[in-house]
């Protein structure tokens, strides 16, 4: 009996590791693909061969996107729209989702539904509406107009989301901080914020990616070629006739890299639990 | 130190729902007093009033003669005890005591004295490193007691402190607070659901149902004369047996059981307020310790014969469940363990008449 479990244990382990594996190889073999191409040389561009390094690899695409273009420009852009839209979200969501979350108030359940709604319609929809909004606004061709456009389309998940985590942290937390000496804005971020660690990673990752990767807003709003953002900037290198494919990929990889980096480092936060062993359990 | 007095305490909840219905108490200082009654008597909803984490729908909370109702919690000078702990999980032990001294802008070293000498006292001493996450159930709690001691404030107030510890911790824990309140010498106010805490504990039992404080006393007194049959069923354990029947009978007055189960003389001490129930009915209440084995020497016994149901041993006793006659309901009896009651036997048990509780049917109130 203990060596057919045993048995059966090994078999399970296998068939985990092969799906894994199967969905890791279909994950990666993009990615593979675009760092191929970017190490191509410009004769290989459209080669089928399926080799991990091509011959003749060489780092000329990487160069030539931050030495022959405004590569760093758009990063730049990009830099500062998404890290403004990250804030915007995390300030904004962290103390909604606190009021959705601990208060009575007219209009609660209306304001949660709504923002629920908001998130059925595709947001190429809201394209249309937002874009006479930011004209009348003066706000087309402004960092600012597709800050807001862009937090308008991350902040409803995120409220949901700190909301949803401030209900699974106990009342009685802020309420032995307020007899310990704080007021309620004190226990806020004194006492209920550190523990929403976990949520307000999520928040400030979602609200990052919406802006960095982003192209149809960035598109309408951003047109001088100046306040262009990354994906805009890579849309440039596919003419009419010809796409440069060895920066699309260099600079694909390179897109990727903050994402990534922000998180490896972020990932201890997103293991929640910090709110183990301070009430029973 | 301080006295807390309750007027007239009132709370409605959004939509119309009482929880408390009225509260006037009076907290002396130095005086441990238990908030005791069922889920949803509006015990906790009392002391989150006083705590100011309530608004206070009608009435007065007074803190040493002085109205709070419009203090927010932090300026009160109370402290409390939570059920589930409320430890800061991101803090370690001396970070949760240290907490609200370094709120308050106590200098350094007198945090650092003030922490090590409330955990010399509970006797955690080598836990203020470690986090709430590492801490057993027991140990959190100390830690959450710890956290109220050390401001040193003038009410501590704990909201069913021991229900999340096992029955041994609930023990130990429970005679520790006692002890803290001797050494400490600070007013207490303690809430539980748990009748053998309130009357092990308090120096005055304040039991409460449906928002009512029914009758406030000292443990002893709660006891020997409850006011109405509710606090006479709730406070002991096992619980108070009740019998329906009527009184009867000119001179010598009678308890007549309403099945015809048994008859009982009424105590001479309480013919005079029993005179005028004479046909009506009331109900008796005797307590499981006032039923004895057959044999026994009472001088006012009434013999009753009774079937046994369920036997219980204690260890020391045995708790003896049985009916009368054809009821199905059942009541219960403490035997000592020398002699195991046989299940499905017939018991001439004897009724310690002297000791029989008669309430008013309608009021349920003492008579």
């Amino acid at each position: 009996m203990t060596a057919s479990k045993a048995e059966t244990s090994v078999l399970q382990k296998i068939f985990s590791y092969g799906v894994l594996i199967v969905f890791s190889l279909v994950a990666l073999f993009p990615i593979w693909q675009v760092l191929s191409i970017s190490l191509r040389p410009g004769n290989k561009l459209l080669s089928t061969e399926l080799e991990m390094i091509p011959s003749g690899a060489s780092f000329q695409s990487f160069v030539i996107l931050f030495t022959e273009r405004d590569f760093l420009v758009w990063m730049g852009n990009s830099a500062f729209v998404s890290i403004a839209v990250t804030i915007t979200g995390v300030v904004f969501a962290s103390m909604a989702g606190y009021g959705f979350s601990r208060f009575r108030f007219p209009g609660k359940n209306f304001g949660l539904l709504s923002l629920l709604t908001t998130q059925m319609f595709p947001a190429t929809m809201l394209l249309l509406p937002m874009y006479i909004m930011l004209i009348k606004l003066g706000l087309i061709n402004t960092y600012l107009g597709a800050v807001i456009m862009y937090s308008a389309t991350a902040l409803p998940f995120c409220v949901w989301t700190m909301k949803g985590y401030y209900d699974t942290i106990p009342t009685s937390l802020e309420e032995a901080a307020r007899i310990d000496g704080c007021s309620q804005f004190e226990a806020f971020y004194k006492i209920i914020l550190p523990l929403a660690a976990p949520a307000l990673v999520i928040t400030a990752l979602f609200s990052f990616m919406t802006a960095w990767s982003e192209y149809i807003v960035a598109a309408q709003i951003l047109q001088d070629s100046a306040l262009w953002t990354l994906p805009l900037g890579l849309k440039s290198f596919e003419a009419s006739m010809s796409t440069e494919w060895g920066l699309y990929g260099a600079a694909s990889i390179i897109v990727m890299i903050p994402v990534v980096i922000l998180f490896l480092a972020l990932s201890r936060w997103l293991v929640s639990g910090l709110t183990l062993g301070s009430v029973k359990g | 130190m301080a006295s807390v007095r309750l007027e007239n305490l009132k709370k409605t909840y959004e939509g119309g729902k009482s929880v408390v219905n009225g509260v006037d108490v009076t907290i002396e200082d130095k005086e441990f007093v238990v908030l005791v009654g069922p889920s949803g008597c509006g015990k906790s909803t009392t002391l989150r009033m006083i705590a100011g984490l309530e608004d206070v729908t009608e009435g007065k909370v007074f803190i040493d003669d002085k109205a709070v109702n419009d203090l927010p919690p932090k300026d009160r000078d109370i402290a409390m005890v939570f059920q589930n702990y409320a430890l800061y999980p991101h803090m370690t032990v001396f970070e949760n005591i240290a907490f609200g001294l370094r709120l308050r802008g106590f200098p350094k070293n007198e945090i650092e004295k003030r922490v090590r000498e409330a955990a010399s006292i509970l006797g955690i001493e080598e836990l203020l490193d470690r986090k709430p996450k590492a801490l057993s159930g027991g140990q959190r709690q100390r830690a959450a007691i710890g956290r109220a001691i050390v401001r040193k404030p003038k009410v501590f107030l704990f909201d069913e402190p021991l229900s999340n510890l096992d029955a041994k911790l609930r023990v130990q824990m429970r005679t520790e607070i006692s002890r803290l309140h001797q050494r400490l010498e600070t007013t207490m106010i303690y809430v539980t659901h748990d009748q053998t805490e309130a009357m092990t504990m308090g120096d005055k039992i304040v039991v409460m149902k449906d928002g009512f404080a029914q009758q406030i006393a000292e443990p002893l007194d709660l006891y020997n004369h409850p006011k109405n049959r509710f606090v006479a069923g709730f406070i002991g354990s096992p619980a108070m047996n009740f019998f329906e029947g009527t009184i009867a009978g000119s001179q010598n007055l009678v308890f007549k059981e309403q099945q015809g189960s048994f008859q009982m003389p009424v105590p001479r001490e309480g013919k005079r307020r029993l005179k005028s129930y004479v046909r009506k009915k009331v109900i008796m209440g005797l307590r499981p310790e006032h039923i004895h084995r057959p044999g026994s020497r009472l001088p006012k016994g009434a013999k009753v014969a009774a079937t046994v149901q369920v036997v219980e041993p204690m260890g020391n006793e045995i708790y003896t469940y049985f009916s009368l006659g054809k009821e199905e309901k059942q009541y219960t009896a403490r035997f000592d363990a020398a002699v195991m009651p046989i299940v499905g036997k017939r018991l001439d048990v004897l009724f310690d008449t002297s000791k029989a509780h008669f309430f008013n049917t309608e009021t349920e109130a003492v008579i």
